[in-house]
């Protein structure tokens, strides 16, 4: 188990290389820079901008560099943002995302864990079908819709929460709602296959026929197995929320994380990209083998190599 | 002996499908609103110029009529800032929006199903260098690749067989703008179809016809895609109905962050971004292409479940 574990954290840092350096390699394919954005720059200043950050040096000079760099997790200073280091960017505006990411995933775990259970509990009821069509629902309407109505709703017509920006948790409130919908609508949807494919194993027959208590055979046993799908949709779920919440911060204006990188790539802040790249590819990373490792708990037949 | 014959004639694993898909009532809903969007998409636009002058970005002369009315009788969904009739925008961008899920899902079906195919098949080395890639790019948020194709190919380095498919549309620099996006969006969305395939090829590749088809000396691409993907088919057909309401959601958002569809070419998701601007005035500007394009998503959605469980019996007893 440990060994399996340190094998996975060591293959971290090559695919996060290796990932920088295809972000690197994009970044130089695209036409334009980040020092022009009208053209017709004089020459001669181009040649001292281009001297000043090492651009008139051979691209594989440029790139060993940057590499030898990056592993010492020195990603230089932002170009747009000047006399800011990139980490210093990242470890101010993630702060944000992580927050609103966090409390989506765990509102969405609740309300899809919750709706998933009883729907398979109670499959074919009226309450499968109406959960399942909200969760469809959910998977239908596009956050950035969903989030000016719920503004339009509550912020403009009822005056009962303030529209945009950070501040104490009332502004939390909408933009955590718009995030965890779809999450909730997939974690329900993911539960109720599961569990209702766990509910027909032999396992649950054996735990009946033995005489344990309904409460047990469900939250003991067939939850544990039930959940694996939504465990699995964990990792790149928790991923995507914490990188992925561009939507939501343009519309509640949030200094997010998303933000930032949207703004870094129109702007080609080459060292800007490169770290939220490396950043959150090695979150997903760690979040992937924290995934694998909790199937062992939830499933004692799953074992490592 | 011909009698037996008729009495046992066997229905095909599609017609099987076909019936128990028309059983599942969501599923019909679903397929019947997409007809209707599609026909409407299609003869929309001509019949509202017919029957009251209006194209989809005709701009009204009077300038007092060049502000934001609400729906109306004359305009059933009230009009934009410029005065351009919503109703005529909102099905001219259901156009782009639905071929962004066709085309887009066309390009991620060919691209991962051969990659997919070839890794599974091929297996080893080969397999595992091609499913590291994927991980890779997996890794790579979709944006900057969506851009640094777009940047690199938009404008005047276009090639020449995408400005020849905006042609058969009519053409001109921004169509061959939304035609490179429609690829590039395809070519960040294969990613997860190239898993689904290789592991299909990987459960069939031992089987006993592919042996005999190696045994006659079928030729590797031969066996990879006239034996192995037609097998693979179902599971193919199931994930890319479900790719095309996400490709179409992408699009959206990229639309709605001001990289996808540019005026005065519209898409539901520009078009709804259009609206987020104005919401507090004007929220019919949201609300209308919003809605039209929740409504297609859900009918696709429910199409591509009720598709899933015509195909595999299986699943169908949940």
């Amino acid at each position: 188990m440990l060994k399996f574990i340190l094998k996975r954290l060591i293959i971290i840092i090559p695919m996060a290389l290796l990932v920088v350096t295809v972000t690197w390699g994009l970044i130089r394919i695209a036409p334009g820079n980040f020092y022009s954005t009208e053209k017709n720059l004089p020459p001669a200043i181009e040649a001292n901008i281009k001297k000043k950050y090492g651009l008139d040096q051979p691209w594989y000079v440029q790139y060993g560099k940057m590499m030898w760099n990056i592993l010492k997790l020195d990603f230089g200073d932002s170009l747009k943002y000047e006399g800011q280091s990139v980490n210093e960017i990242i470890a101010r505006h993630f702060p944000y995302s992580a927050t609103i990411g966090i409390l989506a995933y765990i509102l969405a775990l609740i309300l899809g864990l919750i709706a998933g259970i009883i729907a398979a509990l109670k499959q074919n009821s009226f309450f499968d079908y109406f959960s399942m069509a909200l969760a469809m629902l959910g998977l239908s309407v596009p956050n950035f819709v969903l989030g000016p109505i719920l503004v339009l709703f509550f912020a403009l017509g009822l005056y009962i929460l303030p529209p945009a920006r950070w501040g104490g948790p009332a502004y939390l409130i909408m933009p955590v709602i718009t995030l965890a919908m779809v999450y909730a609508a997939y974690i329900a949807r993911l539960t109720r296959a599961g569990m209702l494919e766990v509910l027909r194993s032999d396992y649950i027959r054996t735990a009946r026929a033995k005489g344990l208590s309904e409460k047990t055979v469900l939250l003991k046993h067939a939850l544990r197995g039930g959940i694996i799908p939504v465990v699995s949709f964990t990792g790149p779920a928790l991923a995507s929320l914490l990188a992925g919440t561009v939507v939501v911060e343009k519309i509640f204006a949030i200094p997010g994380l998303g933000n930032i990188f949207i703004q870094s790539v129109f702007n080609r802040d080459e060292p800007l990209i490169l770290g939220i790249v490396a950043f959150l590819s090695i979150l997903v990373m760690i979040f992937n083998l924290i995934v694998d490792i909790s199937y062992g708990f939830l499933d004692p037949r799953i074992r490592y190599e | 002996m011909a009698e037996n014959k008729k009495v046992v004639k066997g229905t095909s694993l599609w017609k099987d499908a076909w019936k128990r898909l028309l059983k599942n009532k969501l599923a019909v809903f679903g397929m019947i609103v997409i007809a209707f969007m599609v026909v409407a998409v299609i003869i929309g636009p001509p019949i509202i110029y017919w029957t009251t002058g209006f194209t989809p970005d005709y701009i009204p002369s009077d300038s007092k009529l060049i502000k934001s009315f609400p729906p109306s009788l004359q305009h059933p969904m009230g009009t934009d800032e410029a005065g351009r009739d919503l109703l005529s925008r909102v099905l001219q961008g259901g156009r782009i929006s639905l071929m962004v899920g066709i085309i887009s899902t066309l390009v991620s079906l060919i691209v991962g199903v051969s990659y997919g195919a070839i890794a599974g098949y091929m297996g080893g080395r080969i397999d595992n260098v091609m499913m590291r890639i994927v991980d890779i790019l997996y890794a790579i948020p979709y944006i900057l690749i969506v851009i640094v194709l777009m940047a690199a190919f938009g404008g005047e380095n276009t090639p020449d067989w995408i400005a020849a498919i905006s042609n058969l549309f009519g053409g001109g620099a921004g169509l061959n703008q939304i035609f490179l996006l429609f690829f590039a969006l395809g070519l960040v969305s294969w990613l997860t179809m190239a898993r689904v395939v290789r592991g299909q090829i990987l459960s069939l590749k031992n089987q006993e016809f592919v042996l005999a088809a190696q045994a006659t000396g079928v030729s590797t691409m031969k066996i990879i895609f006239k034996h192995l993907v037609p097998n693979a088919l179902g599971p193919v057909i199931v994930y890319a109905t479900l790719t095309i309401p996400s490709v179409m959601l992408t699009e959206a958002f990229l639309s709605f962050l001001g990289i996808g569809v540019q005026a005065p070419y519209a898409s539901w998701g520009s078009l709804c971004a259009d609206g987020i601007k104005n919401i507090a005035i004007y929220p019919w500007q949201l609300i209308f292409p919003g809605v039209t394009m929740a409504l297609t998503l859900f009918s696709l959605n429910f199409l591509g479940d009720g598709i899933r469980d015509a195909l595999d019996p299986q699943t169908r007893k949940f």
